[in-house]
């Protein structure tokens, strides 16, 4: 298996920063409040605080926002997301609040609705960081945002994060900072110490090469120079066994999505969520035209197990971690239901370090594959692992 | 050492080049070329970084595709992240070029020393890095933290044939974009020629007008001196209250209908100037406070003057204020009820393309440049364009004699500057005027008393009113005087007695001014001659003062002017 190259501690720390975290069972305003005020109480003003708020019951996000700006000495930025995840659990309802350290205020990048993306000035530390990233997972120019994001920091910094948002209620503001909340934009926070990365999928080629011979953007227009709709039925069709309709699509396609070959690692995988004008397919991500694609197939165990080698991949070299941040795709846990929480296990133990898990469920996943060209993912595990000596757990004494 | 046989890795290397290939072509613009392969070369290889770098004869004027020119510097034409930009430029010395121009791919070993020189300073000192040929003129530099990648000979070699699709594709940009320079130079050239053209068709048009302009104000400007001349003689001799304000009269509306064929004159350029350094500020200040008891309380006059009092322009002093108050009172007149009046001045070095666009009527230097801006009711663009014609107004019948900017144009003209106008309807105006900068500032001075003096005057003037009018002046300000009709009859005169003075009129039929003078020079190198007249052009004036003269008078003649003239061509400073 390849490694990849340990970016190591922050030079200058005699020791690491400590981390923190309180789940939030009851989704009310009052209780991330509390869980902030408690966090900071613990570990002191000094960092930043991660609002992870599940989908299910979600409270006002601007309400939210107006009492934690009144009540925490903090900055802190969040997102709403399907699920949270703490331990080996995942939680719909509720949510977790988490204290990182913190290398400057967490920074707004909006106008993701648009073709050119202004990032605000910003730069990697000396010694390492790692960019939190969170976007509206619905947003149309993500790709441009990334591409945008990595000109701008390079590999200064390890990136992990994913989308926030809803497949149920569609698009809305869904992310948000002391600022405001936001739609259509990106979060990004830096936190000075460079995470160890694990990145992950499981999906197993059945069909390709097929060429994208044209895409726009997210849509696959035609594939081998052919509706891409057609060929994506005749290539499907005989492994899934059932007709393949439009309005059915997702149905079958949450089970064989596309692949982007990515020398050296898994295939860098496309999710195709929805049937377009003239039979083209939609896909979480942009395709790029003349692209070389796979279709890919999921067996629940090797989803699991590649799981398991994300966190795997992730652990810490040469630095200890009591925090391992995972963003994990929502439609991996669609597609395993049940078995989803064996893949949170396959983490927990796959690290084997004793690390606190926590993280949340993602309509696309961020990182920058260890080190490397900044992505975004669907259908993946991206695990970080934060180097620091404790992990405080706050309210459940 | 991987499996050669490998199917899968095989099946991967057509795809990638594939992609590649045809990402490289994607358009006619360098950047999108440059930027689709590199992006999708990053994300199919987990690169971290790409530079592009072409020689400097790449994006100048290229010419032909020539041999490789050792001398020439490379700049950083595109990178991916900018993040890690150091240097944009590298020396054609730099210890990297000469592997370059050998047009082979190499690889940099990890983390080797050379890995941080080739990427001059843009923070990644660890990793691969592995530069590639861009025939004939640039190269690419990619970087990888992975070490798997870059890692193998086979991997270089197959980037390598793939990069030479970029370096085709950047040619055929390159070759795109000068075709565009030049289309778009020749689209600029033809565009200066027409406006050239144009300037030039309103300088005739101006020209022109003006020498009809000045033709009348001549012929006026001799009967406007017998009636001025006359008035005020009989003015003096006047008896009972009643005369005096009658001749009063006369001298009044003879005075307006002077200042009338002044800016015919100032217009047409053929008024001759009093030249002196004049400090600019000074006078537009002198202006300003003037205009300020002028305009209506609604209005504000703001002044920002910037030059300095050192700085000075040279040129005519009355006709400069004269120049400035008809651009205030223009200002004034285009705004309704409330408004501001700003003039601004500061100094302004023009080159030669700042000359061009101002149609060649200035030289490169330091210039003046006196802003006068108003919030009144603006101008389209056909009013604009006829703003400094004689005669033009916007004004109600009776209200402008459209002759004020017509004089302005005129003599900022013939002070070697240039005037222009900014103007949109409902945006009020701003006139520009540009004058040449010249050295030794000079204090603004007058004096309006007619001085008496002693001595005899040679008048030679055809125009029997004037020559009397002025006989008359002479007489009352306490010389002797003889008059001849015509340059002949004053040199005859000139031959039989030697006067102290002579006034000599220009355009005279038979013999004129400037060949009577020539024979008077011919007789007498030192006699003072003074040269009167209504309407002389300027490069005649200048030959005049060549030859030697004492003074110039415009018509009509004011007692005051002449005397002082008079006196100062006599050298006589005492008053009397």
């Amino acid at each position: 298996m390849r490694r990849w190259r340990p970016r190591g501690i922050v030079p200058g720390l005699s020791r690491l920063p400590a981390t923190g975290h309180e789940r939030v069972p009851d989704p009310t305003v009052d209780g991330f409040v509390r869980a902030a005020t408690r966090l900071v109480a613990r570990l002191g003003a000094g960092g930043q605080l991660l609002v992870l708020v599940a989908e299910d019951d979600a409270p006002d996000l601007t309400a939210l926002v107006a009492a934690l700006a009144a009540q925490a000495t903090v900055p802190f930025f969040g997102g709403v997301f399907p699920a949270v995840i703490e331990g080996t659990r995942q939680h719909a309802r509720g949510g977790l609040v988490v204290w990182l350290p913190a290398s400057g205020a967490p920074r707004v990048v909006s106008g993701l609705d648009r073709d050119t993306i202004q990032i605000p000035a910003m730069a990697g530390r000396q010694g390492g960081a790692t960019a939190l990233v969170l976007v509206d997972g619905l947003a149309r120019s993500l790709a441009s945002f990334l591409e945008a994001l990595y000109d701008r920091l390079g590999n200064t910094v390890a990136y992990w994060g994913g989308g926030a948002g809803s497949l149920r209620s569609g698009p809305r503001p869904c992310v948000f900072t002391e600022a405001g909340v936001f739609q259509d934009a990106a979060i990004v926070a830096l936190v000075p110490a460079a995470a160890s990365l694990g990145v992950r999928h499981g999906w197993t080629k059945l069909v390709g090469p097929l060429v994208a011979t044209r895409t726009s953007g997210n849509e696959i227009q035609e594939l081998n120079w052919e509706r891409a709709l057609d060929v994506y039925r005749a290539a499907v069709a005989a492994d899934c066994g059932r007709e393949i309709t439009e309005e059915g699509f997702f149905e079958v396609a949450k089970g064989y999505p596309f692949g982007l070959q990515k020398q050296g690692a898994e295939d860098v995988v496309r999710d195709p969520i929805a049937v377009g004008p003239a039979g083209s397919l939609r896909c979480v991500g942009d395709v790029p035209e003349n692209a070389v694609l796979s279709i890919l197939k999921g067996v629940p165990e090797q989803l699991v197990a590649a799981a398991g080698a994300a966190a795997a991949a992730a652990r810490a070299v040469g630095a200890p971690s009591r925090l391992s941040l995972v963003a994990d795709c929502v439609s991996r846990a669609i597609f395993l239901e049940d078995r989803f929480a064996e893949e949170l296990e396959a983490m927990d133990a796959a690290r084997g370090d004793g690390a606190s898990q926590i993280g949340m469920l993602t309509l696309g996943e961020i990182s920058s594959q260890g080190n490397g060209y900044l992505e975004l993912f669907n259908k993946t595990a991206v695990v970080a692992s934060v180097p620091t000596d404790e992990h405080v757990v706050t309210g459940s004494e | 050492m991987t499996d050669p046989l490998d199917q899968r890795r095989t099946l991967a290397d057509i795809a990638l080049l594939f992609e590649l290939s045809l990402a490289a072509g994607t358009s006619i613009d360098l950047q999108t070329n440059c930027r689709r392969f590199v992006t999708s070369l990053m994300a199919r290889k987990n690169l971290d970084l790409a530079q592009i770098w072409l020689r400097a004869d790449a994006t100048e004027d290229r010419g032909a595709a020539g041999p490789a020119t050792d001398a020439l510097p490379y700049h950083l034409a595109f990178a991916a992240p900018t993040a890690h930009v150091g240097v944009t430029t590298l020396g054609a010395d730099h210890p990297l070029l000469a592997r370059v121009r050998e047009e082979r791919a190499f690889r940099v070993a990890p983390d080797a020393a050379e890995v941080a020189a080739l990427l001059g300073g843009g923070g990644l000192t660890r990793g691969t890095c592995a530069v590639f040929p861009l025939p004939p003129r640039g190269f690419l530099v990619l970087h990888a933290s992975h070490e798997d990648v870059l890692a193998e000979a086979r991997e270089v070699r197959q980037l390598e044939a793939v990069t030479a699709k970029l370096a085709i594709s950047i040619e055929g940009c390159l070759a795109h974009a000068q075709a565009m320079r030049e289309i778009a130079e020749r689209r600029k050239a033809e565009t200066e020629r027409a406006l050239a053209q144009e300037q030039l068709h309103h300088a005739q048009k101006m020209d022109a007008v003006g020498r009809l302009a000045g033709g009348v104000a001549h012929d006026f400007n001799n009967l406007l001196t017998s009636i001025l001349g006359c008035a005020e003689i009989l003015e003096r001799d006047a008896e009972g209250d009643d005369q005096r304000a009658l001749l009063e009269l006369v001298v009044g509306a003879a005075r307006n209908a002077a200042d009338l064929t002044g800016q015919l004159l100032a217009f047409s350029r053929a008024a001759p100037l009093d030249v002196h350094p004049v400090p600019l500020d000074a006078l537009v200040a002198q202006v300003g406070a003037l205009l300020e008891r002028t305009v209506d309380p609604q209005i504000s006059v703001e002044l920002d003057l910037r030059l300095g009092a050192d700085v000075a322009v040279l040129g005519d002093e009355s006709r400069l204020q004269s120049a400035f108050l008809n651009l205030g009172l223009n200002a004034r007149d285009a705004i309704r009820g409330a408004g501001q009046i700003t003039i601004r001045s500061d100094r302004v070095d023009l080159d030669e393309e700042a000359c061009r666009r101002h149609g060649g009527e200035v030289s490169p230097g330091a210039f003046a440049r006196v802003r006068v801006t108003d919030t009144g009711v603006g101008m389209d663009p056909q009013t604009r364009s006829r703003i400094f014609e004689p005669f033009f107004s916007t004004k109600q019948t009776g209200r402008g004699t459209g002759l004020g900017l017509a004089a302005v144009y005129g003599s900022v003209s013939s002070h070697g500057g240039v005037i222009t106008v900014q103007s949109r309807p409902g945006d009020g105006a701003s006139f520009e005027v540009l004058l040449p900068i010249t050295d030794s500032p000079r204090a603004i001075e007058g004096d309006d008393v007619a001085l008496t003096g002693q001595g005899a005057i040679l008048v030679i003037e055809d125009d029997e009113q004037v020559r009397m009018v002025v006989e008359r002046m002479c007489a009352r300000l306490g010389y002797q005087v003889a008059v001849t009709a015509s340059g002949e009859e004053g040199l005859a005169a000139l031959d039989a007695a030697r006067p102290d003075v002579v006034l000599l009129d220009v355009r005279m039929p038979g013999m004129g001014g400037h060949e009577t003078l020539a024979r008077i020079r011919e007789r007498d190198a030192e006699l003072p001659v003074i040269v009167v007249s209504g309407f002389v052009e300027e490069p005649e004036l200048d030959a005049m003062r060549r030859l030697g003269t004492a003074g110039f008078l415009q018509k009509p003649v004011a007692l005051a002017e002449l005397s002082r003239a008079l006196r100062a061509a006599l050298g006589d400073s005492s008053p009397r």
